[in-house]
């Protein structure tokens, strides 16, 4: 059900040896800061590498599937995701461009950490091409199908500065975007959101 | 992006299901268990609730001061999820109360947070004691509603213990190996090669016992039709039937056709007629013969209903009525929710309209297999007892199998650990003409 075509080990996204990883902070609807657009990535390096481990412990951890650069806060085009029942296929995409291959809606009760709490459904192209950097800089192609083609797709989203609820009638992105704002007062005043 | 926790996706579906607006069939679909990021998941926590509902709805009675309102069904669900989680399914306790507390907001009822908290604290230092309650409630400590468990000791007071329990396994997953295409043995080593570990079944000839449950979308050998999935117990069906080459055939309540499938198997010459009353069902029919590369005549159609004469007369009829599935709750535990005694009894009337339809559809000398997976006697012996006073042209045919009991009339299969579902069978001779 993942969907993976063609996929190649190369792909696979293996951490930094010896590196200590950290976790980073998920911004969350509606910072404005999840509004920018990221720009590209020009050179593939030990720092961006760096990034890219804290950000895969980030996204297991929150528990997610994928995870955009945007989402904590770095702005360049850099997303990360794992969409196997394991966990154990993490794939990163750098300057992922992303072509429709089968227009057909396909639609996903879709979720995002950066709203969390809320899932609505989203239509989508159903089958997709990426093309990307990999983690080794080098550039490789995939056919995306299921929900690797939809979770790409929201994470490209990201990217451009689009969250899942701008699909969304007005009326629940209202309503949604009180309820979290309501939510984060009640944090900063430290009442635990877990306990009443 | 995220996933919607399992935990919110089986309140939504088990609320749907305790008012009554579906079954675990209807509303655990492949499209609902690929919105969970661990389907198996969901399927447990769906299927596990509903197989102890009885025992986790009584824990709840006492943990809750008051009932909950009807509206909050959901909340009333994910109580029971997280009693689940933490009684049956070794969830670490911290773990299940936090994120059962924190599921509440997603379902819309914050106010929830406090009573789900209380709940589930209160179920782990109780624990004990809330045991000790349900050993002396019968209907929670089997996990059966009371009116079936009342009837399963009266039809079967030395076995009913037995029964209960093997009503409240996992039921394995069983294939019928498709004589036409492979042996057994041939069927075995394709899987081991595949590295699925199977059995041999020891009732039925062409049946097979998966270690693990699969999807069958990956199940080596079932798109090419060398395997069906099917319960032992039903596979038996086509070794009951004394079947030769080009007999007329009647499969009267035929869907989703696994054993119009399996006689055909057993004598592709058999010229077969499926019939069933649902429309929407008969795809299903036509799609198994397909894949198994049968031929067979599929209509639909209610022989309780005029008009039955159409189809001529039969050699053979496999009667496999509805029923109160009883026999299956292993399989589909919601049963235990949604089944009641009236239904039963208009399943009785329901089956006594089909044999009196069947029965002047027989050939003389011809036989008639009746069969459910039943096990109440009213739906299975006592119908027998009926049909032979009222057609005094039927004989009934002893039959054996190892490890079934022997009724009044026909033989009754138990839910066994590891083995068949609960069924009955039934074999009746029409009395040729020169007799």
């Amino acid at each position: 059900m993942t969907g993976l075509i063609g996929l190649s080990c190369a792909q696979v996204s293996k951490p930094l040896p010896n590196a200590t990883m950290s976790l980073l902070t998920i911004l969350e609807y509606p910072d404005l800061r999840l509004r920018k657009r990221a720009s590209a990535i020009s050179e593939v390096n030990d720092a961006l590498r760096r990034i890219i481990d804290d950000m895969f412990e980030t996204m297991y951890a929150a528990p997610g599937i994928g995870l955009a650069a945007t989402q904590v806060n770095v702005h360049k085009r850099l997303l990360v995701l794992d969409v196997s029942e394991n966990k154990d296929t993490p794939l990163v995409f750098i300057n992922p461009e992303i072509d429709v291959l089968d227009p057909e809606p396909l639609g996903y009760e879709e979720g995002c950490l950066s709203v969390p709490g809320y899932f609505d459904l989203v239509t989508r192209p159903k089958k997709i091409k990426v093309k990307a950097l990999n983690r080794d800089g080098e550039t490789f192609e995939m056919e995306a199908e299921g929900l690797l083609a939809v979770c790409l797709q929201h994470e490209v989203d990201h990217l451009d500065g689009k969250l899942f609820v701008d699909y969304l009638s007005i009326l629940k992105r209202q309503r949604i975007k009180h309820k979290l704002l309501k939510d984060k007062k009640k944090d900063e005043r430290g009442e635990s959101r877990a306990e009443a | 992006m995220s996933f919607q926790p399992e935990r919110v996706l089986a309140c939504h579906i088990l609320t749907s299901l305790l008012q009554h607006r579906g079954s675990l069939a209807s509303l655990l679909t492949t499209e609902t268990l690929a919105k969970a990021q661990s389907p198996a998941l969901l399927q447990e926590l769906c299927f596990g609730v509903c197989r102890w509902h009885p025992r986790l709805n009584f824990y709840l009675q006492h943990l809750l001061e008051k009932p909950l309102r009807a509206k909050d069904m959901d909340v009333q669900c994910l109580l029971l999820v997280g009693l689940y989680q933490l009684l049956f399914m070794r969830t670490p306790d911290h773990a299940c109360v936090n994120e059962c507390v924190g599921t509440a907001e997603a379902l819309g009822k914050p106010w929830a947070k406090g009573l789900i908290n209380a709940v589930l604290r209160g179920a782990q230092r109780q624990q004990d004691e809330l045991s000790a309650l349900a050993e002396r409630d019968y209907s929670a400590w089997y996990a059966h509603p009371q009116w079936l468990l009342d009837q399963l000791k009266k039809d079967w007071p030395a076995q009913y213990r037995d029964i209960l329990d093997g009503n409240n396994q996992r039921a394995p997953m069983s294939l019928r190996v498709n004589q036409l295409k492979a042996t057994r043995a041939e069927c075995h080593g394709l899987l081991a090669s595949n590295a699925v570990a199977s059995t041999a079944g020891e009732l039925a000839q062409h049946s097979l016992y998966l270690a693990q449950p699969m999807d069958t979308a990956v199940l080596p050998g079932f798109a090419e039709g060398m395997v069906s999935v099917q319960d032992e117990s039903s596979q038996l069906v086509a070794a009951l039937l004394p079947l030769s080459p080009g007999l007329r055939v009647l499969d009267a309540c035929a869907a989703p056709g696994g054993k119009t499938c399996a006689l055909l198997e057993a004598e592709p010459s058999l010229q077969v007629l499926a019939l069933d009353n649902e429309a929407r069902r008969l795809p299903r029919i036509q799609q198994n013969l397909d894949r198994l590369g049968l031929l067979a005549t599929v209509r639909c159609a209610d022989i309780t209903v005029a008009g039955a004469e159409q189809f001529g007369r039969f050699d053979r009829i496999l009667l496999d009525v509805p029923c109160s599935a009883t026999g299956v709750i292993r399989r589909h535990p919601d049963i235990k929710i949604l089944r009641t005694a009236a239904e039963v009894e208009n399943l009785v009337s329901k089956q006594r309209a089909l044999i009196h339809a069947a029965w002047p559809l027989l050939e003389p000398g011809g036989y008639l297999l009746y069969s459910t997976c039943s096990l109440l006697k009213a739906e299975n012996t006592e119908q027998i007892a009926h049909l032979l006073s009222a057609c005094p042209d039927a004989r009934h045919i002893p039959l054996t199998i190892a490890v079934a009991t022997t009724c009044d009339y026909g033989l009754q299969l138990f839910p066994k650990a590891g083995g068949t579902d609960g069924f009955y069978y039934a074999l009746l001779r029409k009395q040729p003409i020169a007799e």
